[in-house]
C-alpha cells in the first residue's frame, strides 16, 4: 500500500518503447501472487482433510494428495496424453473454424448497417440457444465422429466471437473513418488499417470466452457422444468406478482451462500493447 | 483554383431537417491562405466535409481546377480538430504519417523521404517512433499536420486544428502554419471560430453569418506577409481588420442575415475572438433546427 505511488512516475514519463511492462499495472505484484499461493495451499489442505472426517466419504471425493498422485501416474502414460491431443486438437480446430466465420461475416455483416439489422433478429433467436440441445441433431448427423464436436464447438464459440466483432466494427470512430477516406484509402484499405485494429480488442475478446466456451463443448461433446479425447477417459473411469481416477481427469481438463485463458490473455497483451486496457499509463 | 458555387447542406434524418449551410459561394485562388471564421454551429465543419468530397452537398458544387469534386480529391488534405481521434492510436508517429504514402503506393525510399520531411518540417523528427498516445495535445496536432504535409497536398483544409490546445502551443502552431504554407506553396482554407487567429493567418478572412449560414463578407488582410505574434497582433491595421470582421459578424447575427435566425446565444464567445477554446460540440443543435425551410434566400452572400 505504501509503496504502490513510486510505480506510476516512472510509467508517466513514457520512456521505455514498452510501456506494457508488467510491473505498473500492479501496486504489488509479489504480495498477489504470494496470497494466491497461500489461498491454493489452503484449498489444497481442506480437500485434503475433509475426505478423511465422516462428513465426506473417500470414496466420494478422494483427498487431494490421491487425486494428484494418479493424475502424476496417468501423466506418465502415452494414453492419456494422446486423449489430451485429442481434446486440444477438436477444441483448436472448432475455434479456428469458428474465429474464420466469424471474423469473416462479422466484418462484412458489420460493416453494413442495413444488412446487419436485417440479420439482428436472426442472431438473437440463434444465439441463446445451448449447443448442448444439438447434442442428438449432431449424433443423428455424423455419429460419434468428430464432426459432431466440431459442431457443437463452432456453434458455441461462433457466437462468441461474432457479436463481438459485431460490437468492434459498430466502434469505428466517424474521424478516423472520414480521415482514412480524405487520405485516400479505400474500401479495403480501410478494412484492414482501420476496421480491423478497431475490432481487434473487441475480437480478442471474443476469442477469449470462444476459447473457453470451445474447450467445455469439447469436453461435453466427448463425455456424452464418446468421441476420444479427455471428456471420454473420464466417463470411462466413471463407468470402472475409479473415482481418484476422476477426479485427475478434472484436474487435467481444470489446467487445460487455466493453459488456454493464460495464452489468449498473453496474445491480447502483445497484440494490443497501443490500447488503453493494456499501455495503462494515465495518458495526458 | 478551388471554387464554391452555391453550395447548400442539408442534414435529413430522423424527421427532422437541419439546414446546415443554405447558400454559399466563394473562390479561392492557386496558393492562398484563406480563414473561414464563423460562429460555432454555422456549419463551418458541414461545408469543409462538402469540400473536400467526404459529404455531398444539398445543392450546389464544389470544383477543384475546373473538375467537379465527387470524392477525396488525391491532392487535397485535411487537418481535422479532433486530432485524437483522427490520428491511429496503434500505429506510430511514422507509421501514422506513411499510411496515406502505402496507399499511393509510393516506392520505399521516396515514402522515407517524405515522412522525415514532414517530421522534420514540424519539429517532431525525434518522435517518429512513439504513437500518438505518449505525445501532448499540441504535439499530436502536428503529427497531424505533417501527416497532411506528407501527403503533398495542392490544397489544405484545416477545421479548427488548434481550438483545443492551449493559448501558447497556439501561437506557435499558427506560425507553423504560415511557415509551411510558404515553404510548400499550398493553397490553404482555414477554419476557425476565432477572429484574431483568422485575421493574424489569412491572407483573407471569408465571414460566414450565423446560421442560417451564407458569405456575410469576404475581407481582404493587407497586413504585411511577415506577421509576428507580437508586432503583428499589435498593429493598428491589426485592430482594425479585427474590429471589421467582428462587425460583419454582428451585424450577420442583428437581423443582418436572413429571417429566421434563431438568434441563440452561441455568438459572443467566439465572436469576440478571445483565445479560450471553447467547445464546438456544445452549440450543437442550436442552429435552425425548425428552420424556415421555404425561405431560400437565394441571393449569394455579398461579395
Ligand atoms: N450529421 C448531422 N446531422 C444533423 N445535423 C448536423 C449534422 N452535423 C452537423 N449538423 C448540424 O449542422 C449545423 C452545422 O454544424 P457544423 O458544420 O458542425 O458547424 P461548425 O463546424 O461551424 O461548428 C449545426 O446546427 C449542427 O447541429
Ligand atoms: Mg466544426
Amino acid at each position: 500500500m505504501t509503496a504502490a505511488p513510486a510505480a506510476r512516475p516512472a510509467a508517466g514519463t513514457g520512456a521505455g518503447p514498452g510501456p506494457a511492462a508488467a510491473a505498473p499495472r500492479r501496486p504489488l505484484p509479489g504480495r498477489d501472487a504470494l496470497l494466491g499461493v497461500a489461498g491454493g495451499a489452503a484449498f489444497l489442505l481442506v480437500w485434503e482433510a475433509v475426505p478423511r472426517t465422516p462428513a465426506v466419504s473417500a470414496d466420494h471425493l478422494p483427498p487431494a494428495s490421491e487425486v494428484l498422485a494418479t493424475l502424476a501416474a496417468r501423466s506418465a502414460t502415452g494414453a492419456f496424453w494422446s486423449a489430451v491431443g485429442a481434446t486440444v486438437s477438436a477444441w483448436a480446430l472448432g475455434l479456428a473454424i469458428a474465429f474464420a466465420a466469424a471474423v469473416a461475416l462479422g466484418l462484412a455483416i458489420g460493416s453494413v448497417p442495413a444488412l446487419r439489422a436485417a440479420t439482428a433478429s436472426t442472431v438473437e433467436f440463434l444465439r441463446p440457444i445451448p449447443s448442448v440441445a444439438l447434442i442428438p441433431l449432431a449424433i443423428l448427423m455424423y455419429g460419434s465422429d468428430l464432426r459432431s464436436t466440431l459442431l457443437l464447438v463452432v456453434y458455441a464459440s461462433f457466437w462468441q466471437i461474432y457479436i463481438q466483432v459485431l460490437y468492434g466494427v459498430a466502434d469505428l470512430d466517424p474521424v478516423a473513418e472520414q480521415t482514412a477516406r480524405a487520405y485516400g484509402l479505400g474500401r479495403w484499405a480501410r478494412l484492414r488499417h482501420l476496421v480491423w485494429p478497431t475490432a481487434l480488442p473487441y475480437l480478442l475478446t471474443g476469442v477469449r470466452l470462444g476459447a473457453a466456451v470451445a474447450l467445455i463443448l469439447t469436453i461435453t461433446a466427448q463425455l456424452t457422444i464418446g468421441t476420444p479425447g479427455l471428456g471420454q477417459e473420464i466417463s470411462v473411469a466413471q463407468s470402472s468406478g475409479a473415482a481418484p481416477l476422476v477426479y485427475a481427469l478434472i484436474v487435467a481438463t481444470g489446467l487445460l482451462g487455466v493453459a488456454v485463458n493464460t495464452g489468449v490473455r498473453a496474445v491480447e497483451r502483445r497484440l494490443l500493447r497501443w490500447h488503453s486496457s493494456v499501455r495503462g499509463e494515465a495518458a495526458v | 483554383m478551388l471554387d464554391v458555387d452555391g453550395l447548400r447542406k442539408t442534414y435529413s434524418g430522423r424527421g427532422r431537417e437541419v439546414e446546415a449551410v443554405r447558400d454559399l459561394t466563394f473562390r479561392l485562388g492557386e496558393g492562398e491562405l484563406a480563414c473561414l471564421v464563423g460562429p460555432s454551429g454555422c456549419g463551418k465543419t458541414t461545408l469543409l466535409k462538402c469540400v473536400s468530397g467526404l459529404m455531398r452537398p444539398t445543392a450546389g458544387t464544389v470544383a477543384l481546377d475546373g473538375r467537379p469534386v465527387t470524392g477525396p480529391p488525391p491532392d487535397m488534405a485535411v487537418v481535422f480538430q479532433e486530432y485524437g481521434r483522427s490520428l491511429f492510436p496503434w500505429l506510430t508517429v511514422r507509421g501514422n504519417v506513411e499510411l496515406p504514402l502505402k496507399e499511393k503506393r509510393l516506392p520505399k525510399a521516396r515514402r522515407r523521404e517524405l515522412v522525415d520531411g514532414a517530421l522534420e518540417a514540424v519539429g517532431l523528427a525525434h518522435a517518429g517512433a512513439r504513437h500518438p498516445w505518449e505525445l501532448s495535445g499540441g504535439m499530436q496536432q502536428r503529427v497531424a499536420i505533417a501527416r497532411a504535409i506528407a501527403y503533398e497536398p495542392r490544397v489544405l483544409l484545416m477545421d479548427e486544428p488548434f481550438a483545443a490546445v492551449d493559448a501558447q502551443t497556439r501561437a506557435d502552431l499558427e506560425d507553423l502554419i504560415r511557415g509551411l504554407w510558404k515553404r510548400f506553396s499550398m493553397t490553404v482554407l482555414f477554419v476557425t471560430h476565432d477572429i484574431d487567429e483568422a485575421v493574424y493567418l489569412g491572407q483573407r478572412v471569408i465571414v460566414l453569418s450565423a446560421s442560417p449560414t451564407v458569405v456575410q463578407d469576404d475581407v481582404r488582410v493587407d497586413l504585411p506577409d511577415e506577421r509576428d505574434q507580437l508586432t503583428t497582433r499589435s498593429a493598428p491595421r491589426f485592430a482594425e481588420l479585427r474590429a471589421q470582421v467582428y462587425r460583419e459578424i454582428q451585424t450577420a447575427k442583428n437581423g443582418g442575415g436572413p429571417s429566421g435566425a434563431d438568434g441563440a446565444g452561441t455568438g459572443g464567445a467566439e465572436a469576440d475572438g478571445a483565445a479560450d477554446p471553447d467547445d464546438p460540440e456544445a452549440d450543437k443543435g442550436t442552429g435552425g433546427a425548425d428552420g424556415p425551410e421555404r425561405t431560400p434566400t437565394t441571393t449569394g452572400g455579398p461579395r
